[in-house]
């Protein structure tokens, strides 16, 4: 029986947005039933473009949203059940801009603290300074940049401490939100790299949510397509990766550019306009865009359909 | 390599540019703005005028001296050393009257606003903060306010419950909170999208402890900024309350009682007036060039 | 055939509390008609103010010397402020990243289009809305009438980003300089920008200048290539030598940090470079990359560094000769 440290079971966000003074309101599905399921110590990757649904579904999974409908699982146990600082303990995140994702009139060894002191788990000061000590070195950091302030810090630095804050706590489980996409390549490699470390260290699982499909390829062991609030595709990393069978997964496979100067640029057939989440396209909500559409894909909404470990929601999949 | 070696290394690579804490950064500004300085020193000046006022009087401003009414200052034919500022139509020294009378300014500036910064930053936190239906019901709380005209409001209330320094303050205190409110609403709403915020509640931060201890202290530099501006304007105000009657009652030293029972002599014996006017500008002035100067000061960095 | 922008020994000064930063130092490439040069470094590299330098737009603590930076034959160095602005927009037109920012939300997109041209040439409103629309469906952008009179926030982040692109092509510039242009976009919007600048390119031969951190888009877009570490140039060439024989230790270093689909192995550990970057603050000399490079003597701090010249447009910047052998960089993370 597979443990499984995060589970979803068809989880919904919707807002009502005004659409205009003469029109009332609006029902806008962010979040239309997603079903995932992240084994206990495995990478999932979810990617997918902005207006997917990404966000929406890391803040009702932090709590820091209430779902519409659907259930959630953390560690096992149904978050409707638990307190908001139990749900803390097991899962933090981490943020992607790391200029705003700390306070900067706190110092680095407050900010690191913060999880500590606000759940009543310190145990005096001298306990919370040896708390830090211990992580700062875990990330990375030297132990003198305590009585900085984040202004004084580089990117790749201040990230640092947002992971320290996020594991003083030792969660089960880490939400990464674009971590590494505000940092340059060379810090990004670091960091990705002290994840992957980490990752052994102390046993944890990563909810890892990214548009860069490069580093998702590199870091996931399974990973999770998003398209306007609904899985359209999901596997283990190699085998989607090899062998995509939706056609967004394809178009987004093929949008990657790879360092290769003999290869030219991609021919991607994806039309120049994402779809308005407010006004989603009947049927299958991809199909204005699928190069390969038929009739049946306007008109009849696919079903997901799992066969060897692969969930897959197309009418007409290719390697499947 | 060694230490030393290391060092040299080193040398010439700009390693060594040490960045300033924000606290620094502030000092480093505070101390060349001149807007700021000035300011401060103004409002120093009247603060220990307010404070050495037994000293720096030579008279008691209550004492009247009927035989000595309408003395002119020092520097006209008629004034003497033991008036420098001439006296009242109550034979009451001028000058005492005017230092005591800062005492008054200062105290209800204060006062007033520290009532209306408790109760803006309340309204505007609890407005920024949860947004929807708070947010909603406070703009219109501030919206009705600013509808009032709050010296009508405050002379309406005087006018039933009779005029004192203790209601002029509590009247003044509950009227102008509304650029505090105003203003903690925009920036609160800023820095509730924040990551950190989203951070520290995902780390189990309850909602009092978001609000006050990771909120409120970038919510300071705002603060000090209105709470300069809003002194001034109760200052300001009070002095017209008491001009009117409305406010402080005689024979209580208070600039705008003194420019009140001066104006009638303002064509004859103008200094009467324009000694607690000057008083006044003085003050308000100060207070704004200082506020104006704080602005500057701890305006935010960016990224360095 | 001469160079369509040159720059030589180009420097870039701020001035800041903390001191004077050196945020250029000593650039020079040039630029041909119909090719495009990119300038590929991490942020902070001088980059941006580079171009900033070029056109004119540096900020109040900011000063530039050169030896030269000629376009088109004209020295943009001796040229006061009215004359940068007929040449801003008209003869070089920049793109930038945020194009969520970079157009005025007061305005239809149609006016914006049409002040664009109408201010540098003397045309009629009816000529100036024909090249609005002609370029607007050049960019691919369909439905040209109702596109022009709809407003900024009405339309997605790949839509502006053509509109800013039709925008820079309104008065026929000869130079395009690009600056993160596809960064703010989605990964499938990323490929069609960088394809439309491409063909737009080609058909009005024009010169661009991309600038960039993303080595992947330089591989697939640029011709020739200087990679910028610090405010220096350390690495030029075009793009078969610097990807398939990539001679400075940064460049080396860089391409080894990123993830390859197909060529690193998932899971295993990143190249990486240790270390952050300097502030080019004060008095410099040496080479700016060895504090963190894994290959650095002691002769690394000597004063004097100059690019070698390995053949034409070929150079770099370090005192070791160009068969350095030593592979995997050091993978300390210690900070």
């Amino acid at each position: 029986m597979v443990e499984f440290a995060l589970k979803t079971e068809n989880i919904k966000k919707e807002y009502q947005v005004s659409a205009g003074v003469f029109h009332g309101k609006k029902n806008l599905k962010a979040v239309n039933g997603v079903s995932l399921s992240i084994p206990k110590g495995s990478i999932l990757g979810l990617v997918g473009e902005s207006g997917c649904g990404k966000t929406t579904i890391a803040k009702m999974i932090l709590g820091l949203e209430n779902k519409t409908s659907g259930e959630l699982y953390i560690g096992g146990k149904n978050i409707a059940k638990m307190k908001h600082k139990e749900i803390a303990k097991i899962i933090q995140p981490v943020f992607q801009d790391p200029y705003s994702s700390l306070n900067p009139r706190k110092s680095i060894s407050k900010i690191i603290s913060l999880p500590l002191r606000a759940q009543g788990l310190s145990k005096g000061t001298q306990d919370l300074e040896e708390k830090v000590d211990d992580i700062m070195e875990i990330v990375g950091l030297a132990p003198r940049l305590k009585h900085n302030y984040p202004n004084q810090l580089s990117g790749g630095q201040r990230q640092r401490v947002a992971v320290a804050r996020a594991l003083i706590m030792r969660p089960q489980v880490v939400l990464c939100d674009e971590p590494t996409s505000a940092l340059d390549v060379s810090v990004q490699a670091q960091i990705l790299n002290m994840l992957l470390d980490l990752r052994s260290k102390l046993n944890l699982t990563y909810l890892f949510i990214s548009h860069d499909l490069a580093v998702v390829e590199h870091i996931a062991t399974h990973v999770a397509v998003m398209y306007l609030g609904r899985i359209v595709e999901e596997g283990t990393a190699g085998d989607l990766f090899n062998n995509p069978s939706h056609p967004y997964t394809q178009a987004l496979l093929a949008s990657v550019l790879t360092p290769d100067p003999a290869l030219g640029l991609p021919q991607i057939q994806l039309g120049i306009e994402y779809p308005n989440p407010i006004d989603p396209p009947s049927g299958c909500t991809f199909h204005p865009r699928c190069a390969k559409r038929k009739e049946k894909c306007s008109k009849v909404a696919p079903e997901p359909v799992i066969k060897s470990g692969k969930l897959v929601e197309c009418h007409y999949p290719d390697n499947f | 390599m060694t230490p030393t070696q290391q060092q040299q290394f080193n040398s010439g690579l700009g390693m060594d540019v040490v960045f300033p804490t924000p606290g620094q950064i502030m000092r480093r500004r505070v101390m060349t703005h001149k807007g700021f300085i000035i300011g401060g020193v103004m409002v120093l000046m009247v603060f220990m005028v307010a404070i050495f006022a037994p000293y720096l009087s030579s008279h008691d401003p209550y004492h009247q001296n009927l035989s000595n009414r309408m003395v002119p200052p020092v520097w006209s034919e008629a004034g003497s050393w033991d008036h420098p500022l001439g006296t009242d139509s109550m034979g009451r020294d001028y000058l005492s009257r005017l230092v005591y009378g800062s005492r008054v300014s200062i105290l209800i500036g204060f006062s007033c606003m520290s009532i209306a910064a408790v109760i803006g930053i309340s309204l505007g936190l609890t407005a920024g903060y949860f947004g929807g239906k708070a947010d909603y019901i406070v703009s219109f709380i501030i919206t009705v306010r600013l509808a009032l005209p709050a010296v009508l409001v405050a002379i309406a209330v005087v006018a039933l419950i009779g005029g004192s320094m203790h209601v002029v303050i509590m009247v003044l205190g509950c009227l102008i909170w509304d650029r505090f409110a105003v203003i903690l609403r925009a920036t609160t709403q800023q820095i509730r999208s924040m990551d950190y915020v989203q951070a520290a509640r995902a780390a189990g931060c309850s909602i009092p402890w978001l609000m006050i201890r990771e909120i409120m202290p970038n919510l300071f530099n705002s603060i000090v900024i209105v709470a300069t501006l809003e002194i001034g304007r109760a200052i300001l105000l009070e002095a017209a309350l008491s001009f009117l009657g409305m406010g402080v009652q005689p024979p209580t030293p208070s600039w705008g009682l003194m420019i009140s029972e001066g104006k009638d002599l303002m064509l004859f014996d103008p200094y009467l007036v324009t000694i607690p006017g000057v008083a006044l500008f003085f003050l308000v002035l100060g207070m704004n060039l200082f506020g104006d100067g704080l602005r500057d000061v701890t305006s935010p960095e960016g990224r360095s | 055939m001469s160079a369509l922008l040159e720059v030589k020994h180009l420097n870039v000064d701020l001035d800041l509390p903390a001191g004077t930063l050196h945020a250029v130092r000593d650039v020079s490439f040039s630029v041909q008609k119909g090719k495009t040069l990119s300038l590929v470094g991490e942020s902070g590299c001088g980059k941006s103010m580079t171009a900033m330098a070029i056109m004119g737009l540096l900020p109040p603590s900011g000063s530039c010397y050169a030896e030269k930076i000629e376009f088109e034959g004209h020295n943009l160095l001796k040229m006061n402020e009215k004359k940068m602005a007929a040449i801003r927009g008209a003869r070089i037109s920049m793109i930038f990243q945020e194009p969520m920012t970079s157009l005025d939300p007061c305005y239809t997109i149609g006016n914006q289009l049409i002040e664009a041209l109408t201010e540098h040439k003397k045309v009629s409103s009816k000529e100036a809305k024909d090249r609005a629309v002609f370029l607007l469906e050049k960019v691919g952008i369909t439905g040209s009438a109702s596109r022009l009179k709809q407003y900024p926030h009405q339309l997605s982040g790949g839509l502006r980003q053509r509109i800013m692109i039709a925008m820079g092509l309104m008065c026929g510039p000869s130079l395009i300089i690009a600056d993160e242009p596809t960064t703010a976009l989605d990964v499938t919007i990323q490929a069609q920008i960088m394809g439309l600048l491409a063909s737009i390119q080609t058909e009005f031969n024009m010169g661009m200048i991309l600038i960039t951190h993303d080595l992947g888009v330089v591989s697939r877009v640029a011709d020739d290539v200087a990679i910028m570490y610090c405010g220096q140039v350390v690495e030029t060439g075009n793009i078969k030598q610097i990807f398939d024989n990539p001679l400075h230790p940064y460049t080396k270093g860089l391409m080894e940090c990123i993830p390859v689909p197909g060529k690193t192995k998932p899971g295993e550990k990143l190249g990486s470079i240790p270390g952050i970057v300097p502030t080019p603050i004060g008095e410099l000399w040496g080479c700016s990359f060895r504090s963190r490079c894994s290959l650095a003597q002691a002769e690394c701090a000597a004063k004097g560094l100059e690019l070698t010249t390995v053949s034409d447009q070929r150079a770099f910047r370090c005192i070791r000769d160009m068969n350095i052998t030593d592979t995997a960089l050091n993978t300390r993370e210690m900070l």
